[in-house]
């Protein structure tokens, strides 16, 4: 039976969210309520009706708690470490692993970790055959989140068998079963040589990834896949045997949570939704449906809801495709089945917000398909935000059926003393193919190779600006691609010492190499596995076209080769004639891997003060100094004292001489070439209290963007790539700066003064701190 | 070249077109402004304003505040910093770590001589509340700026509570720094707390030379912290601590720490421990402990 019943709570088994929040949204005020009001299904005696409505006769389901009394003392975590949705750190004992059978309110409910009374649970999944259930648990405070199966049915001794599939010094959550024996999750574990494994923010919650292990084997066939410096979370098997999951992107301005999809193995990494617009922030918590390719799941924003939001359909389905839009896999083979460009979103549930106010009804979390095609999922009534945690009252998640047909909600179990997450059908369900596995080993010692076929082909629609362009098109642009930047990145938490890096959102930036471009617009490049990149096609003059804003990794061993620089995702993607293998392949990858991580640091990396000072100190401060320059003033005037304080800004002095100034946040002293030549741009971020005075120069450096940097324009650059003689901006009007004034810059000096405003305008990299990296392999090496 | 006299900056990033690197959206009255990367607006970073900081510093949630708080990372507000400061010493875990995080992103109003940081370090040194003493160590640690390191190192080996002791340590940890010693010093505590702090941090930060101060405590009387030290000994690949892991998988008295012992067995694939892990699979009274001797004879 339902266990600590208390008498039935009054909801009726079918009611439209709105009307259920009116009905029973009693304004709890405390934890006091969840007793008053403890409900499940029901307390009746069981039923010999072993129909449930749902098409289903039993659900595995979490309950975790939210109110724990010790010795007396009562507390009510009602978010905890479960505010964004990229959060999994929070516990809370007395959680339990449950089925219910008959799925319905009257049914049973058997808990499956009666021996783990202090644990916490972090995602669970049904096997292909509905006999065994894999979860994630904490047994205790001091424990970790690791991985565990239970048979679903009673052991001969009547109890529940439950096996420790991983352990060790990390968090294991979010499993999900794959084909051939193997459990897809996220882990925290560290294994690069970057360095403790903060995200990007460097917050102190370890940044997660995803990795498999075997059902059999456990940790002994554990798999590692490459990381991102952002979080990859809820993790969902595709039909077509991938895996897919949500993951936290944040480069530059872009702050979002996309779709992402990989091979069992962690090859191929690629996105199949978020890019090109969608309904919310975050796209969190995700099902295949019975279709493929269209999934479900919670459309929310990164934080403030708890994992909780709309319920949204993502049909990612190739529309133009027949094939594609049936329920044939075999007959999908080779059809581009899935079109990221133009992904359509249904919210189903339009009453509920996708942003992170109060919500007038509720919220759900953790929807799944059942056989019918109606969602499995939880629900809360009220705000499902900060405001339930300011009023000290959980969200009160209960197990609900919602049929997109009537928009309703039909209950099928509640715990007010808990929350109910995690719902899933114990039904046996077809095994995608097992996809075969490139590469299995986590040696660091094996480089990655990345490249693409043609990187003119694309389906942006984009212009490009700056320099020989003018408002051309990408696809236009492109094809005087000369080069492909492989960037190299790195949290501040990599550079010891520094919270910041400069003055953009960019992380921090190192350039693993320029790899040549061919004449049939290939190109290959092998680099350090794991690591994240993102690219830049550079023309003849080593300004970046466009910057790629996605973070992408390799695995040891493999090979990413994309088509070109976002080709049509639906089209043929094939090579050209006479193409294959392309002549990049041919001439064999250039190598951007065998550097050491050191040496990298040392002669690849853009420290202001460390590589770009010296040549401004050497070529262009003699002229352009304190002496020379005019300065405007920044007057800055304190909110809280009412003291106004004035700043004097360079004009343009490019010598290394301090200048004390307001400057992100900070009176501090840079390198008057730095403030000289950010400060403009920098300004945009400085938005109250301040006053200009004199004359502001152009942007003189814009992160991210060599090409619309007016000190780059100014000095004007000779094509290297090859030397044929133009240049970037015509030369009549632009001549060469300083060479017009008799001094000589040479091409490598001002590909490092322009480079770093490509990067992003970080004053510092890891180089000009205090970084070490890990002296040995952290995964297989000896680290003491 | 633009020639301005006396205009807010606002009028001058909208008359001058300049490029804005806060790219910024708020469902909560900040400010949205040019978006430089073409990036679809569901996708783009946002700015909490300061008045948000301030209101939600005085009395909002903690979800509230670690989101105010983390889109404040760019938002210049002094002000801000006198509501944000006794953060530090808030209940909530996370409520401290975030007000840190965000204060550690300023110098101005922080880092100046009697400002917040220095008023950390002191209140670490000598504050007669254990707990603030404690929440100072924290957030030195978040600040993850240097001079928390001998601050950090110096409570951890003379303070005389468990609870601001353990606190030093997982500040060391967040650090990155093993305190000159201090770290491995604490292994030998005689708070258990301390100890398993200590552990943790020795387990995250990138060098670490304690492995035999780390050794030792397999035959410490806490289960939880033998459990964590062979953790710690196996995260740091501690092979030769192979006798002393093996003696705890065939004979602790704690079930935890023999399964933590197998699977430490299994990550160091010493061939000599395949007997003992062949026995403990079929004989451990703990089905847990006989899951992770199968797992480490797999790995051998």
């Amino acid at each position: 039976m339902a266990q600590d019943l208390a008498p039935a709570f009054p909801p009726p088994p079918t009611v439209p969210a709105m009307k259920r929040f009116l009905s029973y949204a009693a304004p709890a005020t405390a934890f006091g309520l969840a007793a008053a009001f403890a409900v499940t299904s029901g307390a009746c005696g069981k039923s010999t009706d072993e129909s449930t409505g749902i098409g289903v006769s039993s659900i595995v389901f979490i309950k975790r708690q939210h109110t724990v009394t010790d010795n007396g003392a009562t507390s009510v975590d009602v978010a905890g470490g479960n505010g964004q949705v990229l959060d999994y750190e929070r516990y809370v004992p007395g959680g339990s692993l449950n089925m219910l059978s008959p799925a319905r309110p009257d049914g049973t409910v058997k808990n499956l970790t009666v021996d783990f009374p202090q644990a916490d649970f972090n995602g669970a999944d049904v096997s292909f055959d509905a006999k065994q259930v894999v979860f994630s648990m904490k047994t205790s405070g001091t424990d970790h989140y690791h991985l565990y199966t239970a048979q679903l049915d009673t052991g001969a001794d009547g109890k529940i068998e439950v096996h420790q599939k991983t352990a060790g010094d990390y968090d294991d959550i979010n499993p999900v079963y794959m084909p051939g024996g193997r459990i897809v999750f996220v882990t925290n574990q560290m294994y690069t040589a970057m360095g403790t494994r903060a995200d990007e923010y460097e917050h102190g919650r370890v940044v997660t990834q995803l990795a498999t292990v075997s059902v059999d084997g456990g940790d002994a066939d554990r798999h590692l896949f490459s990381q991102n410096l952002s979080h990859t979370v809820a993790p969902f098997l595709r039909k077509d045997g991938r895996i897919a999951y949500s993951r936290w992107e944040h480069l530059g301005p872009v702050n979002d949570v996309k779709i992402f999809v990989a091979n069992p193995d962690g090859t191929n990494m690629l996105a199949i939704g978020g890019q090109h617009g969608k309904p919310s922030n975050a796209l969190f918590s995700l099902r295949e449906t019975n279709d493929p390719n269209v999934m479900i799941g919670i459309g929310t924003t990164r934080s403030r809801t708890i994992h909780a939001g709309a319920l949204i359909k993502i049909d990612a389905r190739n529309q133009n495709d027949a094939v594609c839009m049936g329920k044939d896999l075999k007959a999908m083979e080779g059809h581009a089945c899935v079109d990221e460009e133009n992904v359509k979103y249904t919210v189903l549930t339009p009453d509920v917000p996708t942003g992170n106010g109060p919500s007038p009804v509720g919220r759900y979390r953790e929807p799944s398909s059942l056989p019918d095609g109606r969602i499995l999922t939880s629900w809360a009534d009220g705000p499902v935000n900060d405001l339930s945690e300011q009023s000290i009252t959980p969200p009160d998640f209960g197990i609900y059926v919602y049929d997109p047909g009537t928009g309703k909600n039909q209950l099928v179990y509640n715990d007010r003393n808990t929350w109910e997450l995690n719902a899933l059908a114990v039904a046996p369900r077809s095994e995608p193919p097992i996809i075969g596995d490139i590469q299995r080993n986590a040696d660091a010692t094996q480089p990655a190779k990345i490249g693409s076929v043609d990187v003119t082909q694309t389906s942006l629609k984009e212009q490009v600006d700056g320099a020989q362009f003018k408002a051309t098109d990408l696809a236009v642009a492109l094809k005087g691609a000369r080069r492909v930047r492989v960037i190299e990145g790195f949290s501040s938490e990599a550079a010891k010492g520094v919270t910041m890096f400069g003055l953009t959102m960019h992380e921090g930036a190192a350039v693993l190499g320029e790899a040549r471009v061919e004449k049939d617009g290939s190109w290959l490049a092998s680099i350090p596995p794991y690591l994240p990149v993102h690219l830049q096609p550079i023309d003849k003059f080593g300004l970046s076209i466009r910057s790629q804003g996605l973070w992408m990794q390799a695995m040891p061993g493999e090979t990413r080769r994309c088509i070109g620089c976002h080709e049509s995702r639906t089209g043929q993607g094939l090579p050209a004639f006479g193409q294959n293998p392309t002549v990049a392949e041919q001439r064999g990858p250039e190598d951007f891997f065998s550097k050491p991580i050191a040496n990298r640091v040392a002669e690849d990396e853009f420290g202001w003060d460390t590589k770009v000072q010296p040549v401004l100190t050497a070529k262009c401060a003699s002229c352009h100094n304190a002496s020379t320059t005019t300065y405007y003033e920044l007057t800055r005037t304190d909110p809280a004292t009412g003291v106004a304080t004035t700043y004097k800004i360079p004009y343009l002095d490019l010598s290394e001489t301090p200048v004390t100034v307001y400057y992100d946040k900070m009176v501090k002293a840079w390198p008057a070439s730095y403030v000289s030549i950010f400060y403009p741009a920098t300004l945009g971020m400085m938005m109250t209290n301040m006053k200009v005075t004199g004359i502001v120069p152009p942007n003189w450096g814009v992160p991210g963007s060599a090409r619309a940097s007016e000190l780059v324009k100014k000095m004007n650059l000779r094509a290297m790539d090859p030397p044929d003689g133009t240049f970037a901006w015509d030369i009549a009007a632009q001549p060469m700066h300083p060479e017009d004034k008799g001094v000589t810059v040479t091409d490598e000096e001002r590909h490092t003064i322009f480079v770093p405003m490509d990067l992003g305008g970080q004053f510092y990299a890891r180089q000009n701190t205090g970084f070490k990296p890990f002296t040995n392999d952290p995964v297989s090496g000896q680290k003491y | 070249m633009k020639t301005l006299h006396a205009l807010a900056i606002g009028t001058l990033l909208s008359a001058a077109g300049l490029f804005s690197a806060a790219d910024a959206r708020s469902d909560n009255s900040a400010v949205r402004s040019s978006n430089a990367t073409n990036a679809p607006d569901d996708q783009i970073e946002f700015i909490t304003s300061p008045d948000r900081i301030k209101n939600v510093a005085s009395n909002g949630a903690p979800m509230a505040i670690w989101e105010a708080l983390e889109h404040g990372e760019k938002v210049e507000c002094l002000d801000c910093i006198a509501s944000v400061e006794p953060l530090l010493y808030d209940q909530n875990a996370r409520t401290r770590e975030i007000s840190a995080w965000w204060l550690r992103r300023r110098i101005l109003g922080v880092f100046g001589s009697g400002e917040v940081y220095e008023r950390t370090v002191k209140t670490l040194a000598g504050d007669a509340s254990p707990q603030r003493r404690a929440y100072a160590a924290y957030a030195l640690g978040e600040f993850l700026a240097p001079p928390g390191i001998t601050a950090c190192a110096t409570a951890l080996t003379r303070d005389a509570d468990g609870s601001v002791r353990a606190a030093a340590a997982s500040a060391l940890g967040r650090l990155n720094d093993d305190g000159g010693g201090a770290l491995a010093t604490a292994l030998a505590d005689s708070d258990a707390r301390v100890k398993v702090a200590a552990l943790n941090s020795a387990g995250r930060i990138n060098v670490f030379s304690g492995a035999a101060n780390l050794a030792a405590l397999a035959g410490d009387g806490d289960a939880t912290v033998r459990r964590r030290a062979v953790e710690v000994l196996e995260s740091l690949h501690v092979k030769d601590s192979v006798a002393s892991v093996l003696a705890l998988a065939k004979n602790d008295p704690d079930a935890t720490v023999r399964a933590a012992a197998c699977h430490a067995l299994g990550s160091f694939a010493d061939a000599s421990t395949q007997a003992p892990l062949t026995s403990i699979a079929a004989n451990d009274t703990s089905s847990l402990v006989r899951d992770q001797a199968k797992i480490a004879l797999r790995r051998l």
